[in-house]
């Protein structure tokens, strides 16, 4: 009897947790949304469209699922998602799968919808009228901040409602200036017309969908040279550095490394200059390396960025955060063997064929994540003095291979007014973390395992700090000695057979001469 | 009992020829070790993409890898138009081509099987060992002449050429042709045939397929015109002389024809494994050796990379930077200019090379196929006496493969001078034959290491070992037949 009682609530207890955890889940998840699309067309060049949006969801720390319509299943979209995200890449194609329309007429949370094809309960969500514009170019207007826009064939545009939120401005180029909203939101729905991956209507969009999931805030950016790597002209490197020290720009790198040769001078080299970054106000992101077409696992990735640190900080080199193109982040291989060691992402754009390990299309946020955007897509707009940055957000210049673009580099950071992120003023504080070692940065000091490090200031010419200390091998003289004493014994040898086929032939000759 | 020994040997030798000898025993090796399940061969180390692309054939995907671990035995036909058609044209096509025939003829439409590749390589080489064989013994029967076919097994019939012919390497080729065009030469040399043009033919044709196997054996040119320099000697064959010097221009635009038509990309590569397989191989540290040559030093950091990356790296050998910073500067001048100045390098990678020349057998290679029973990478260890012997034996230095060449020329030298003074040719064609041989022996090694670094050197050196080989097998052949010096067959014929 007193066992079936105490099976009895060893049931409910079972049970009891059965219906707790998932509520738990639910608690924690809440930053999850799921993004499907119509078709990745590359003619439009949806797969950067799509890598620029994940980056900016990550950035605004929510968790994005992307799922291609065709590979929607029946309530996949459900209470775990906080938002739902439709992006159409291909209009003549547009939604089809009606198992997802279905569910995201039903679901409760925040709803996006990028580009054309709306539906008709989504046009009610937005506040009831839509028109079409066609053949027509536009200027996209926000506050002083003006961009020409490519021309257009079609376009939906949403009008605003009383209560709706009107985000940018669409102006003709008619005489008659017509506007038109670009970006609406109307409580939990909202609508963008295109997504732009560059200028102006990107920064309106990430502003749009932060405040929609409200995820909005003010950042200042990062200044970060990107594409830099052991093989780098250092004294580019070097020179950025100093010229950023010297106009008082913060600044940060993102860099590769080598795990093989690291006792090699063209290491030190390469350290000794970032030293020199980092002692100059610098920070460095490591940035993930190549990856091949074939043959990869997870342990050799996680391995080498062990090695990496490990290499790196023996050299007083202390990266603050990891950076990599976005898909590392689609990746379930190469986010959990190198992104989820450290606590701060810098996500780059992706290049136009990724080589994946292990797709998952699963996102991961982090503490925080910089959305990584090059400086001169913001060429485009007319007004650069007062962008706001409403997301993380790091401006990246590829390190000049010359000195003329060097000179542009130089002469682009004078012309730009931007307030810059600083790392020791705005107190970033950072982890990165492996089994074996845990580099921390607090308001501009280092610490591994624990320890406070200081950073040694190298010697301004690189070359010079370096001798060349050869290890002499001790036995290397005895061989030298017996490679003459072999050499001078083959040469006598060598006479010697001489002679002899000489003597031979001459031999032969008269036994010839006798048999003739 | 002795006399019943050499009756029986006497009805042996009317029935069975020792070039008959050595094209059974061999035929019975290789199909020992091509066909008896479970099958042998070599596993893909990589080098089958291009010949599988420009061939309509593809790879089979598959869960597990597919590299060097087990010899792979199935791979399918493309069915429709295939855009790669012409991808790297090279002689090695006519085999794997005649090979996918035959698989559609015999066995499928959709799947090839890598013995129908066996099947092609084998049936040639056979034909080759019984002209390379009676080449050496014809038209003696005698006992030593039976010693001579079972040395042409013993050292041809090793499974460390063999196994090649169940892969798409293209050494498999290499082997066939060259030995083709030397028992042309030996043919000629002892006036096997009545006529002499079929077999000047078979050297011009299996010449100008060797040099076309792969754009690396480009290198083989001068040696093949050196030896094609010894058919002028021969007797009454003056209004054909235009024909020879012909057929050695021929074989020369083959040679230039198929380096050139190296692509950029495999150019690259061999450019990057120069540098980072050999110039790089310093013992101290490379960086300012290399900054010195006015390429920035970091890319001392690339020592041991690979073109075609294995798993991570700081940056692709590929890309722009790198092409533009590195390969666009270190071409083959400016390699040789290194090694000028660090002559002491260049000696230390010789040795490396040379201590590799005995390796026919590419290591790390698996031979047997999977589900055979056994582990990934195991080796075929039978019929292999002879190689095994002389990868044992053999001193890796590249200073003792010169005196070899330096005293087999000289051997060789000899007799074609005795036989210019005669007025005989039979000298005077072994010896422009050996000195091509030798010429190749001593010249591969330093081509290799300055277009191509350090990397993949047994496949790189196999022309090596096998000038070696045949040298050494000429050698015995002219002991045993007492025509090392003399060529007339009269002086110190004491049998």
């Amino acid at each position: 009897m007193k066992k079936i009682r105490l099976m009895f609530v060893a049931i409910s207890l079972f049970l009891i947790s059965w219906f707790i955890t998932p509520t738990n889940v639910q608690a924690s998840t809440n930053n999850h949304v799921l993004l499907v699309y119509d078709s990745e067309n590359t003619a439009t060049g949806a797969a950067k469209k799509i890598d620029t949006l994940q980056r900016a969801l990550t950035s605004m720390n929510l968790q994005v699922k992307t799922v291609d319509q065709s590979k929607y299943k029946k309530g996949e979209l459900n209470d775990r998602y906080l938002g739902v995200i439709t992006m159409i890449n291909w209009r003549e194609l547009g939604l089809i799968n009606q198992k997802f329309i279905s569910d995201r007429a039903k679901f409760s949370g925040i709803k996006l919808h990028i580009g054309q094809n709306l539906s008709q309960s989504e046009i009610k969500e937005l506040g009831g009228s839509v028109q079409k514009l066609y053949r027509q170019q536009f200027n996209l207007k926000n506050n002083d901040n003006e961009q020409l826009l490519p021309f257009i064939n079609t376009m939906t545009i949403v009008n605003k409602t009383e209560k709706a939120q009107q985000i940018g401005t669409l102006v003709t180029q008619q005489s008659n200036q017509q506007n038109y909203p670009f970006g609406i939101i109307n409580e939990k729905a909202g609508y963008l017309p295109f997504f732009d991956t560059s200028g102006l209507s990107l920064m309106l969009e990430i502003q749009l969908i932060g405040q929609l999931f409200h995820r909005v805030g003010t950042y200042q950016p990062l200044l970060t040279f990107t594409k830099v790597t052991p093989y780098s002209d250092l004294r580019m490197i070097d020179e950025l550095s100093r010229y950023c020290n010297k106009n008082g720009i913060s600044f940060a790198i993102s860099t590769t490394s080598v795990s093989q040769n690291t006792n090699l001078k063209a290491f030190n080299r390469f350290t000794a200059t970032l030293r020199n970054v980092e002692s100059r106000g610098g920070i460095i992101f490591l940035n993930a390396p190549e990856v091949s077409s074939t043959n990869n696992s997870g342990t050799l990735l996680s391995q080498q960025f062990s090695t990496y640190i490990v290499t790196l900080s023996q050299h007083q080199v202390f990266p603050v955060g990891v950076s990599a193109e976005g898909f590392w982040n689609q990746d379930q291989v190469l986010r959990t063997n190198f992104l989820q060691y450290a606590n701060h992402w810098l996500m780059l754009p992706s290049q136009s064929q990724p080589n994946f390990v292990k797709q998952d299309n699963d996102a991961k946020a982090v503490q925080e994540s910089y959305f990584g955007m090059s400086m001169s897509s913001l060429k485009k707009m007319s007004n650069t003095g007062d962008i706001q940055f409403s997301i993380p957000t790091a401006l990246t210049i590829p390190l000049p291979n010359t000195d003329k673009d060097l000179a542009t580099v130089k002469r682009d950071l004078q012309r730009n007014d931007f307030a810059w992120y600083d790392a020791v003023s705005d107190g970033l504080t950072t982890k990165i973390e492996t089994p074996s070692s845990l580099l921390e940065y607090k308001y501009g000091n280092y610490y591994a395992n624990g320890k406070h490090e200081e950073v040694q200031i190298s010697n301004s010419s690189l070359n010079k700090q370096f001798g060349d200390n050869k290890p002499k091998a001790t036995l290397s003289r005895y061989f030298k000695v017996q490679g003459h004493i072999f050499m001078t014994f083959f040469i006598i040898v060598t006479i010697i057979l001489l002679v002899f086929i000489y003597l031979g032939q001459k031999v032969y000759w008269n036994r010839m001469r006798r048999k003739k | 009992m002795k006399n019943k020994f050499r009756t029986g040997f006497v009805h042996f030798s009317k029935v069975i020829s020792p070039a008959m000898l050595a094209t059974i025993l061999v035929g019975i090796i290789c199909g020992i070790i091509l066909f008896i399940p479970p099958i042998n061969g070599l596993a893909d180390s990589g080098d089958f993409y291009n010949t599988l692309l420009s061939n309509g054939l593809y790879r089979f995907s598959t869960h597990y890898n597919q590299y060097n671990d087990f010899v792979i035995k199935k791979f399918g036909i493309l069915q429709y138009y295939n855009e790669n058609h012409f991808y790297t044209v090279s002689s090695q096509m006519i085999f794997v081509r005649l090979a996918v025939f035959l698989n559609k003829l015999f066995y499928s439409k959709t799947v090839f099987d890598i013995r129908f590749m066996g099947l092609v390589n084998s049936s040639f080489y056979l034909g080759g060992i019984y002209l390379l064989t009676k080449s050496l013994v014809t038209p003696i029967r005698k006992i030593k002449n039976y010693i001579i076919a079972l040395l042409v097994v013993l050292i041809f019939g090793d499974a460390a050429y063999i196994l090649f012919f169940n892969s798409f390497y293209s050494e498999a080729q290499m082997l066939i042709f060259t030995v083709y065009l030397f028992a042309a030469i030996m043919s000629l040399a002892r006036n096997i045939y009545q006529r002499h043009w079929p077999m000047i033919g078979v050297f011009f044709l299996n010449a100008i397929l060797l040099v076309t196997t792969k754009p690396a054996s480009a290198s083989l040119t001068i040696s093949l015109i050196l030896i094609s320099i010894g058919l002028l000697f021969l007797p009454d064959f003056k209004a054909r002389r235009m024909a020879i010097i012909f057929g050695s221009l021929l074989i020369f635009m083959a040679g230039t024809g198929i380096y050139l038509s190296a692509s950029p990309e495999t150019r690259d590569a061999n450019n990057f494994e120069s540098f980072a397989h050999g110039v790089l191989l310093d013992n101290s540290d490379p960086t300012t050796q290399v900054e010195k040559g006015g390429i920035n030093g970091q890319f001392a950091l690339s020592r041991g990379d690979n073109y075609y990356i294995g798993s991570y790296t700081a940056i692709k050998p590929s890309g722009k930077y790198v092409r533009k910073n590195l390969l666009r500067k270190n071409g083959i001048g400016w390699v040789t200019r290194y090694y000028l100045g660090n002559p002491k390098q260049l000696f230390q990678l010789l040795n490396v090379a040379a201590s590799n020349i005995t390796s026919i057998q590419p290591a790390n290679i698996g031979n047997y196929p999977r589900g055979s029973g056994h582990k990934a990478l195991s080796r075929y260890k039978y019929f292999m006496i002879y190689s095994s012997m002389v990868r044992f034996f053999y001193p890796g230095k590249y200073a003792f493969d010169c005196l070899m060449a330096l005293s087999a020329t000289m051997c060789y030298a000899v007799g074609g001078y005795l036989d210019i003074k005669g007025h005989r040719y039979h000298g005077i064609l072994r010896f422009f034959l050996v000195l091509g041989l030798m010429v190749a022996v001593v010249y591969i090694p330093i081509y290799t290491i300055v277009t191509a670094g350090a990397s993949d050197l047994a496949q790189r050196l196999f022309m090596v070992g096998t000038s070696l080989n045949l040298t050494f097998l000429l050698f015995i052949t002219d002991i045993l037949n007492h025509t090392l010096w003399h060529t007339d067959g009269k002086v110190g014929d004491d049998d």
